[in-house]
């Protein structure tokens, strides 16, 4: 039984063990092992998986959320820009050597069909999600590097 | 009141004690039997919390030190325990 028990102190989150697995482990030591310790243990383990994950995942959200936001604003600032700018005069090489980069789904759609007619409203909500994505693919990336570094 | 956060709290209002020592007070001061995965799942977000701090230590066995964080904590959930017990008891009289 005390087998089983130390095998299901090992389903805890590495995180949490690298910090608690010694005295936790010196705790298993001390009680007396049975069905009730076990389940106890791996109720716990689970438990701290699940509030670990979550928050990690909450984390996650709440960065792509932002990345979201940041393509949301830049691309309305740009539709802001164009759409009060002076029709008279000719946007320039630089204005629009800036917008491809900071506006990677629009680009795509003119690289793509120039002529498509996309709408202010599908570009931002294109932008968002292109931006989005990003955040995604970079958060993800972030905690393999942070995993790989633990 | 089974509650092991405040049965952490109030097992260390008395001085430092490492995991097994608290599982034994609070078994015999409550008599409430806290399994290792409840008490570490409790001690991790008490400690999270600024409640509790490990006491610095050679032994495998980890004290811990209730906080002046912790302290307070405890006396304001405490106090509110009593004020139930009290109109508890009061209306219980009534009857």
């Amino acid at each position: 039984m005390k087998r089983l028990i130390r095998l299901a102190s090992w389903l805890y989150p590495s995180s949490w063990r690298r910090r608690y697995a010694r005295e936790f482990e010196a705790l298993l030591d001390d009680v007396k092992p049975g069905p009730r310790q076990l389940f106890d243990v791996l109720k716990g383990a689970i438990a701290m998986r699940v509030r670990m994950e979550w928050s990690d995942i909450m984390r996650i959200g709440f960065r792509i959320i932002m990345w979201a936001g940041a393509g949301f604003l830049i691309s309305a600032g740009w539709g802001f820009y164009f759409a009060s700018a002076n029709k008279a005069i000719p946007i320039g090489p630089i204005v629009y050597a800036l917008t491809r980069p900071t506006l990677p789904a629009v680009a795509l759609v003119e690289y793509l069909d120039p002529n498509y007619p996309l709408g202010l409203r599908a570009a931002v909500i294109a932008n968002a999600a292109t931006y989005a994505l990003v955040g995604l693919i970079v958060e993800t990336f972030r905690r393999r590097s942070h995993i790989l570094h633990i | 009141m089974s509650d092991p956060n405040l049965l952490i709290l109030a097992s260390l209002a008395d001085g430092d004690k490492h995991g097994y020592a608290i599982m034994v007070d609070i078994h015999t001061f409550a008599d409430v039997e806290l399994g290792p995965g409840t008490l570490y799942g409790a001690i991790t977000r008490l400690e999270e919390r600024g409640f509790i701090r490990p006491v610095a230590t050679d032994d495998r066995r980890q004290p811990y030190r209730l906080t002046a964080a912790g302290r307070r904590y405890l006396e304001e959930e405490l106090a509110g325990l009593q004020s139930v017990v009290r109109v508890g008891f009061r209306r219980l009289r009534k009857v």
